[in-house]
């Protein structure tokens, strides 16, 4: 029975109320639809049509357990971070916001609690994470090189720069990291290695969808 | 809309202190068989690393280090502080299995050195050294990217 002083749901709202112990399946295709998602931001993937948005939706959906729904799933989740990750995250206000005020493919903007996320966070882990990344290079590679005619280096089939970079060092804004200082290894956020085809026709753009 | 660039792998790695650089050449053996990859820094200093591209058939531009050490095997040119030659890096035990050569020219602002594996001056000429290795920075360019 829902209150009357409640606002009904909205078609983006998630009903489901997932934990990161669901059932394999619902965890492979939550992983799936995190990459299309994460690529089709970067303009690397396919527009989801109208039935796509749905099955995304529903596709968490499993049966309610007690307590208070989760507002946010797995899939809106994991692509809000790593789409803000690339954007240049400085820290998790960051990511608060982009989840506040962007939509991530069909998901409406979801207002949480910076503790709220971390909290997520820290009860996924980090395997998660990983076989997200994995699922990501997999569906990369299935994309291929758009080679145009080369100019220099006649010789080489490709030309590739490998580099790497540190990302920025995490904000100390949360309780357990203000006592920390910047060089702290509890604050390295990270870095980026690069392999780029130098050759490679321009495909991906990094502004959100 | 932003530049664009084509990423060819996304990779987790946990044990991020370490070198992440040497985990991707991997994939340059098995995907790209007599293709060029540069990059702006060595991936890691030991002069083996270039004997073993060598044996990968990948070909490899990069800065040759101020202190290297190195010893001329053959001369291709040499001209003011142009040279061209093949080189021994390393010395003693630790001495490379594969010649290399070093590419030393000018730019009207310092003398620059690259070492490559590319050792036929006729397949990857003295000016497509430095033009390559001044497209390593293109990466530095897709990091700003995505940093910014």
């Amino acid at each position: 029975m829902r209150r009357k002083d409640h606002p009904p749901l909205s078609l983006h709202d998630t009903l489901g109320v997932e934990s990161p112990t669901a059932s394999t399946a619902t965890h492979s295709l939550i992983i799936t639809q995190t990459s299309d998602l994460v690529l089709q931001a970067c303009g690397l993937g396919p527009t989801h049509s109208s039935d796509q948005v749905t099955q995304i939706q529903q596709g968490e959906s499993i049966p309610r357990r007690r307590g208070r729904p989760q507002q946010v799933g797995w899939t809106q989740l994991w692509s809000s971070l790593l789409l803000c990750a690339l954007q240049g995250m400085h820290s998790c206000e960051d990511w608060r916001r982009l989840l506040g005020f962007q939509p991530i493919g069909p998901f409406a903007p979801v207002w949480l609690t910076r503790n709220g996320l971390v909290k997520r966070l820290l009860k996924a882990g980090l395997v998660p994470l990983q076989e997200l990344w994995e699922g990501l290079n997999a569906q990369l590679a299935s994309l291929g090189s758009q080679a145009v005619p080369a100019t220099l280096a006649t010789c080489a089939t490709e030309i590739f720069c490998l580099d790497e970079t540190r990302l920025d060092a995490v904000g100390r804004y949360l309780k357990p990291l203000r006592g920390l200082s910047t060089h702290d290894p509890a604050c390295f956020a990270g870095k980026l290695v690069g392999l780029l085809d130098v050759r490679a026709k321009a495909v991906a753009a990094t502004a959100m969808a | 809309m932003c530049g664009r660039k084509l990423w060819l792998r996304l990779q987790w790695r946990e044990a991020v202190h370490e070198n992440c650089k040497v985990d991707m050449l991997d994939a340059l053996r098995k995907d790209s068989p007599r293709g060029v990859c540069c990059s702006s820094t060595w991936v890691i200093s030991a002069v083996c690393f270039f004997d073993t591209l060598t044996q990968w058939n990948v070909w490899w531009v990069s800065r040759s280090r101020e202190k290297t050490s190195s010893q001329i095997a053959h001369v291709f040119y040499r001209q003011r502080e142009v040279l061209d030659a093949l080189v021994w890096l390393g010395a003693g035990q630790k001495q490379a299995r594969h010649l290399v050569r070093l590419v030393r020219l000018s730019d009207g602002m310092g003398v620059r050195m690259y070492l490559t594996t590319v050792c036929d001056p006729q397949v990857l000429s003295l000016a497509e050294v430095a033009q390559l290795y001044a497209r390593s920075f293109d990466s530095e360019l897709a990091f700003r990217l995505l940093k910014d």
